[in-house]
């Protein structure tokens, strides 16, 4: 009987991920191993400064069309996106302030938003135009007016970066947004000042979108050992399959804006394998190498549709195939997509079971062991639930 | 005393209201492979496209030609 077990223990190992063991289980548990075997922690701040509030990558720019509302959520709460007369981007609460109905099914043109339910029309700036129209003066009370006239839109502050829509997710929508650029700025996610030049490279990108626990993904996408497993027969890079024999040393750096980890080879301690960044409150960089010469760096930017939603916008920067002629002869770009689906369906049914044991109450310390070995996984868990009641968003402090 | 992030920004606040059957923003919401399948479907349906225009036909023009 075949043992299908993965097994993440090794009397003296930190990590190990074993082959599925049959008769000659004892050849592959001496040849066919991803180990870490040593780590090393350097620590400029015992902690995050970023919260779970704050700049959070909602889509690409490209997804945002004229007249056309982007409907998503954030924990639940209903948004839309959409650009404006100035081609400024608006993120909304997807509630009309005039009797609490959805603007689905609603109009937008040339940034003015209409409700379905009665046409209340409202201004980019969120104020309502015609109120007049909505009240009727024979079937209304003398107060309705003055309260009518203070219906407006609720709204977050919004921002392009590197052909990203950001939105500041705060504990409150506002309904009058300031303009302060100082306040706007995410510039702890600017990928320039990540190490790589972002107009160097090219890349490709898919949205995804998942029933399950959003910090579960985050996780996933920390857990380098699962990717040679989970991922080593679709990822088409030599050094990450199945049967790889490879150990690495890890290094993990923490200060007030990210959490890195980087894996080098343990036969040459200079040469980096991987590098992956957590820069909170949803973004991982995946660098291919040393950031400053990596051919491709991934970036996963992770967003917390609701209780068991969702999504991840996947974007992959190369410095390879920049030719548009050729990418488009060998239909690099659609082929580079199929393999983006391929990998998410891979780790979909692990989120998914995993997200139902979490909801079941079934991952306690002492059934699951991965939190305790793998140490940048949990120092992102500690992130996620242990932080100090502050949270910083851009530079304003709130306590 | 440590608090934990959640009990103090309370994210949640809008998951605590819902009801199991309170899915009416899902349709709307959810777009994207693997939870709806149907950009992936294009996408291997222009794969397949593609390959034949670019590969298939100039062979089967030159199959008829001779």
């Amino acid at each position: 009987m075949k043992n299908n077990q993965i097994n993440f223990f090794k009397s003296g190992d930190f990590n190990t991920v074993l082959k599925p063991l049959g008769e000659d289980l004892k050849t592959f548990r001496e040849e066919r191993i991803v180990k870490i075997d040593n780590y090393e922690i350097k620590e400029t701040s015992k902690e995050l400064e970023i919260g779970i509030y704050g700049w959070y990558a909602i889509c690409p720019l490209k997804e945002l069309k004229k007249n056309k509302i982007f409907y998503f959520s954030m924990y639940d709460e209903p948004l839309l996106l959409f650009k404006d007369e100035n081609h400024t981007v608006r993120c909304v609460k997807n509630v009309c302030p005039h009797r609490g109905a959805s603007f689905f099914g609603g109009d937008l043109k040339d940034g003015e938003l209409t409700c379905p339910y009665h046409g209340a029309k409202f201004t980019s700036e969120g104020s309502c135009k015609n109120i007049d129209r909505l009240t009727c003066s024979h079937i209304i009370d003398s107060n309705y007016k003055s309260y009518a006239k203070k219906i407006h839109l609720y709204q977050y502050k919004t921002l392009i970066k590197d052909d990203y829509v950001f939105i500041n997710y705060c504990e409150k929508p506002e309904t009058n947004i300031s303009d302060n650029e100082e306040e706007l700025n995410p510039n702890k996610h600017e990928l320039n000042k990540h190490g790589f030049k972002a107009d160097e490279y090219v890349f490709e990108e898919v949205l995804v979108d998942f029933k399950c626990d959003w910090a579960r993904i985050i996780e996933n996408h920390l857990d380098i050992l699962h990717i040679f497993w989970v991922h080593g027969d679709t990822i088409p890079d030599k050094d990450v399959n199945k049967n790889v024999l490879t150990s690495f040393n890890q290094k993990i750096n923490i200060n007030k804006d990210f959490i890195e980890s980087i894996y080098s080879y343990k036969n040459d301690p200079s040469k980096e394998f991987i590098r992956i960044k957590f820069i909170p409150p949803g973004r991982i960089l995946i660098y291919k190498g040393d950031p400053s010469k990596s051919r491709y760096v991934q970036v996963l930017d992770h967003i917390p549709l609701g209780n068991n939603k969702a999504r991840v916008i996947v974007r992959h920067y190369r410095k390879f195939m920049k030719n548009k002629i050729m990418r488009n002869l060998v239909l690099f770009e659609e082929i580079q997509r199929k393999t983006f689906y391929k990998i998410f369906n891979e780790d979909y049914m692990i989120l998914k079971t995993q997200t139902y044991n979490l909801k079941l109450d079934l991952l306690k310390n002492d059934e699951i062991k991965l939190l305790g070995e793998d140490k940048i996984i949990k120092y992102y868990w500690n992130w996620y639930k242990n932080q100090k009641p502050k949270i910083i968003l851009g530079n304003i402090v709130r306590n | 005393m440590v608090q934990k992030s959640e009990a103090k920004d309370n994210p949640w606040k809008y998951s605590k209201k819902l009801e199991n059957n309170m899915d009416v923003y899902d349709e709307l919401i959810f777009k994207y492979p693997p939870e709806i399948s149907k950009l992936e479907i294009i996408n291997n349906l222009q794969i397949i496209k593609k390959t034949l225009i670019r590969y298939a036909s100039p062979l089967i023009l030159f199959l008829i030609l001779v």
